[in-house]
């Protein structure tokens, strides 16, 4: 997860770790008014900030390919995106680059809604709790049934998606979800066929940072 | 409260504050599912408690 920004944040906390840590080992020089400054800065102002940007990159990180890949019970749907097969939809997006791959698992399973962020968050949350302290469904299962929302979110108004015929039958049924759109594309992270289907030979989801 | 005190508390919490910073750049290198809970439980509370008594000597000295 490097960036600039995590390597920016850790010099900043790290030089201000040895200030903290030198008015700690010699206190007395918040007896000048310089000094009761700088620990106001160093113990108060500083800190807080530091904790804020540190928790923005961490919010920044869990939306990641990698940090998805990192519970080991994802590690098959990881795999399918690799699975050679034009009909699996999860696989062609990743494939095609049709969705950014350092983010394909956040960008079809976070709610495209004002608080749908927020939402993914907290869902993310209730992942680490049922990973560590509960039991993982074989196969994992959504907690609610997929929004076409979140496929419209992008192919709404494409010339691929609105030009086809089948799609102008169904459109008002699409977006008013009475239809799924995995009615019709319904191969979704077939992990049980993993080991029977042909293999992309591309990068690994999550594989690099 | 006496200097002496004031300066023990703040020895106190620059150990606090320094230990939680630490946690929270060990944290920023670290892939690994519970990455953001070590950070805000473990790394959080370290610096918020710091902050905290920091805070509580200088108002009370």
């Amino acid at each position: 997860m490097t960036s600039y920004v995590d390597s920016g944040l850790a010099a900043i906390a790290v030089g201000l770790v040895a200030l903290v840590l030198l008015i700690g080992y010699r206190p007395s020089l918040t007896d000048a008014r310089g000094g009761k400054v700088l620990a106001f800065l160093s113990f108060f102002i500083l800190p807080i900030l530091v904790t804020w940007v540190g928790t923005s990159e961490h919010l920044q990180h869990s939306k990641s390919t990698g940090f998805c890949m990192s519970c080991h019970v994802m590690e098959p749907y990881g795999q399918s995106l690799r699975i050679d097969d034009p009909a699996h939809i999860p696989a062609v997006h990743y494939q095609n680059q049709l969705i950014s791959r350092d983010e394909t698992c956040y960008t079809c399973h976070t709610s495209y809604t004002m608080f749908g962020g927020v939402k993914s968050k907290l869902t993310g949350m209730k992942h680490v709790y049922i990973y560590y302290l509960g039991t993982v469904s074989d196969p994992i299962e959504l907690y609610e049934p997929y929004q076409n929302r979140e496929c419209l979110h992008c192919h709404d108004g494409s010339r691929s998606f609105e030009e086809q015929e089948l799609h102008i039958d169904v459109r008002a049924e699409l977006a008013s979800n009475e239809t799924s759109c995995l009615e019709c594309h319904g191969d979704i992270h077939d992990v049980h066929l993993l080991a029977e289907k042909p293999m992309w030979s591309g990068p690994e989801p999550g594989g690099a940072p | 409260m006496s200097v002496e005190a004031l300066h023990r508390r703040l020895k106190l919490s620059s150990i606090l504050v320094s230990a939680g910073l630490l946690v929270e750049v060990l944290t920023l290198f670290w892939s690994h599912p519970l990455t953001f809970v070590a950070f805000i439980v473990l790394g959080g509370t370290l610096v918020g408690m710091g902050i905290l008594l920091y805070l509580y000597s200088i108002v009370s000295h």
